[in-house]
């Protein structure tokens, strides 16, 4: 009955990506979010048909994408704009993180994977194994994860080491007077273990152990629904830290400079810093084909990588490859 | 005019005689697609999450507290679902011991004092209580509920185990006030008028009499109560705080202050980002079985109870 049965989960997938998205936009509403809504909420649309007619309507110039929820909003925005220069041209964009765009590309269900994260070997193996080509990288822009603290938080600056102490499982910091902070207790506030921001940060903050093997969060993070929530806590908790994409930064909440040894001076998250690698916690935006891509996936990617889509890059809130 | 009426009806008559068959083979197949339904829930449900039977650790699971599904590089994956058991554990003790009180309250209330016009807008406003959508609790949760407790208590996180059970209380109030009230109506009246007729105040009355008579509804209305509150998720999601913590000592009442992180919202949050058929994946469905466990054994005995009452009267 279902050829596919990712069928039945892009159907669930609609129900919790729109929740999501309404959630976000309860906060900041404006025509061009709702516009975006609409537009998701069709393009998910898209992909559910499109499975549901499972390979039935073999359009040539169908081009799938998904992957990271971190690169959503500026591949829908990158598709939008595509699609209205090259009528000839469909793109369905899906979200549903990077480790799942992957899984999907191995599964040679889509052609461009969105990832936040780097692939992993194993991923690779894979990719090869499947296919007999390669995995080819792509960087199309960087992104800065920004750590957040309530607005009256004395503490403008932290190293990577005092970030270590407050969010490594081992860490000896608990307490804001520890940093210099007021005599509170430090309430840690981050995503869910499956989102990609997740394990970035804890690559960039909780490093490796002396054996080799990465350390993990702190007992006790909370596992905020999404980074508005994050950004959000923040803004009410006068204990509170938290890290999410610098995109996300409000005017009432108040962020911290890192630096990447203790003593040194900080840095803020912007988008020259995080473009020149001064900013410690930054990391790249990474698309993955398999193999050189090559007609229509070609030009699309070229287009990402030039002028207008990059422009895109920046309106999102990212940062592009050349400043 | 009555004439025709009555030879509409008789043609109504002679036609329902003629689809009582069909009628019957579709009100038959109705009755049990229920059935299939819940039948095809648990196979699909154990069919997700058979895969890691063999090899998940099951001590681990439900006695160690470490829920890390997606690890750090090199590490192995430790799913110890204590912690979330535990949320949802105290979720469900603390949100009771407000919506039983609330609940019995105006159920005592409407069935035994209130003048009839109060009693009829009474049970409106409460029915337009249920119909409250769940992620609307959530919301008052996170931004009315949670600043408040936060001035009130003058606590650093809003968000938390008492913001929960206060939501998920609010859930459960209406429909612990609609049993419990269907019980006590159910006294027979010679009941009470014999109690006043011995010298018995009205409070005698209730309690002494009227709570022993029905004492299997009102069991039941808190069975049901919490079955409401073990699985609330969207509410519990937003206003809980979601952070996987036990406290260290279980008789300090400052403990409702602690944020948790409930099964249902471990289930919610993490299942958009899994990979489809991956580990992870499979074990939150296994959370979705002890859930549904949960609910099962609840519903068995508070159908149990309730067969109880129907013998006794």
């Amino acid at each position: 009955m279902f050829c596919d049965d990712n069928v039945t989960y892009s159907m669930w997938r609609i129900l919790t990506e729109t929740s999501v998205s309404a959630r976000n936009s309860l906060k900041n509403m404006n025509r061009k979010q709702l516009i975006k809504l609409g537009a998701q909420g069709a393009l998910t649309l898209g992909l559910a048909i499109s499975l549901s007619s499972c390979g039935g309507g073999d359009d040539l110039n169908a081009i799938s994408v998904n992957g990271s929820d971190t690169m959503l909003q500026v591949g829908l925005a990158w598709a939008e704009k595509y699609q209205q220069l090259n009528d000839d041209i469909g793109l369905t964009v899906n979200g549903e993180g990077s480790g799942t765009g992957i899984k999907a590309l191995i599964n040679g269900t889509i052609q461009i994977a969105h990832s936040s994260r780097p692939m992993k070997d194993t991923e690779r193996e894979q990719i090869k194994a499947a296919h007999g080509k390669e995995a080819v990288q792509h960087i199309v822009g960087y992104d800065g994860i920004a750590v957040f603290v309530h607005p009256s938080n004395p503490v403008k600056s932290l190293s990577l080491e005092q970030l270590h102490g407050i969010w490594a499982e081992g860490g000896t910091i608990n307490n804001w007077s520890q940093v210099g902070g007021p005599d509170l207790e430090i309430n840690r506030a981050g995503r869910n273990n499956a989102s990609g921001t997740y394990s970035f940060f804890q690559s960039a903050v909780c490093g490796k152990g002396s054996d080799g093997k990465g350390i993990e969060f702190k007992q006790g993070t909370a596992a905020m629904p999404g980074s508005t929530a994050v950004v959000e806590f923040c803004e009410t908790t006068p204990s509170a830290i938290g890290y999410s994409g610098m995109g996300y930064k409000t005017e009432k909440v108040g962020w911290l400079q890192v630096s990447k040894t203790t003593g040194a001076a900080g840095v803020g998250p912007s988008n020259p810093t995080v473009a020149s690698g001064d900013y410690p916690i930054a990391r790249a935006l990474y698309i993955y084909t398999v193999g050189e891509p090559e007609g229509d996936v070609k030009e699309y990617l070229d287009w990402i990588k030039g002028p207008e889509g990059q422009a895109i890059v920046e309106a999102e809130s990212f940062v592009p490859l050349s400043n | 005019m009555s004439s025709g009426k009555k030879s509409i009806r008789a043609l109504g008559a002679k036609l329902l005689d003629g689809a009582e068959l069909p009628i019957r083979i579709a009100i038959t197949i109705c009755g049990w697609s229920s059935i299939l339904f819940v039948g095809a829930i648990f196979f699909f449900i154990f069919k997700e999450a058979a895969p890691v039977f063999p090899h998940l650790d099951w001590g681990e699971f439900f006695f160690a507290h470490r829920w890390i599904p997606i690890p750090a590089e090199g590490n192995e994956p430790s799913y110890g679902a204590m912690g979330i058991l535990y949320g949802t554990f105290a979720i469900t003790v603390v949100s009771m011991f407000i919506a039983m009180p609330l609940g019995l309250g105006a159920a005592v209330y409407i069935s035994e004092f209130a003048p009839p016009r109060r009693k009829e807008w009474l049970k409106i406003l409460i029915e337009f209580l249920a119909a409250i959508p769940s992620i609307i609790w959530g919301f008052i949760g996170l931004v009315i509920m949670g600043p408040l407790i936060q001035k009130i208590l003058g606590v650093e996180v809003g968000i938390n185990l008492l913001n929960a059970s206060i939501m998920v209380a609010l859930m459960a109030v209406p429909l612990i006030v609609s049993i419990s009230e269907d019980a006590l109506r159910a006294v027979p009246d010679s009941y009470r008028e014999a109690a006043l007729a011995l010298g018995a105040s009205k409070w005698e009355i209730v309690y002494k009499v009227l709570f022993p008579a029905a004492r299997n509804g009102l069991l039941a209305a808190s069975m049901l109560g919490v079955g409401r509150a073990v699985g609330e998720t969207m509410a519990v999601w937003m206003a809980s705080g979601n952070t996987d913590n036990i406290p260290e000592n279980f008789f300090n009442p400052l403990l409702v202050l602690e944020r948790v992180k409930a099964l249902t919202a471990t289930i919610a949050g993490e299942m958009p980002d899994t990979v489809h058929g991956s580990e992870h994946y499979q074990v939150l469905f296994v959370i979705g079985i002890v859930l549904l466990t949960i609910s099962v054994i609840i519903n068995v005995v508070s159908d149990l109870i309730i067969k109880g009452i129907r013998k006794e009267s």
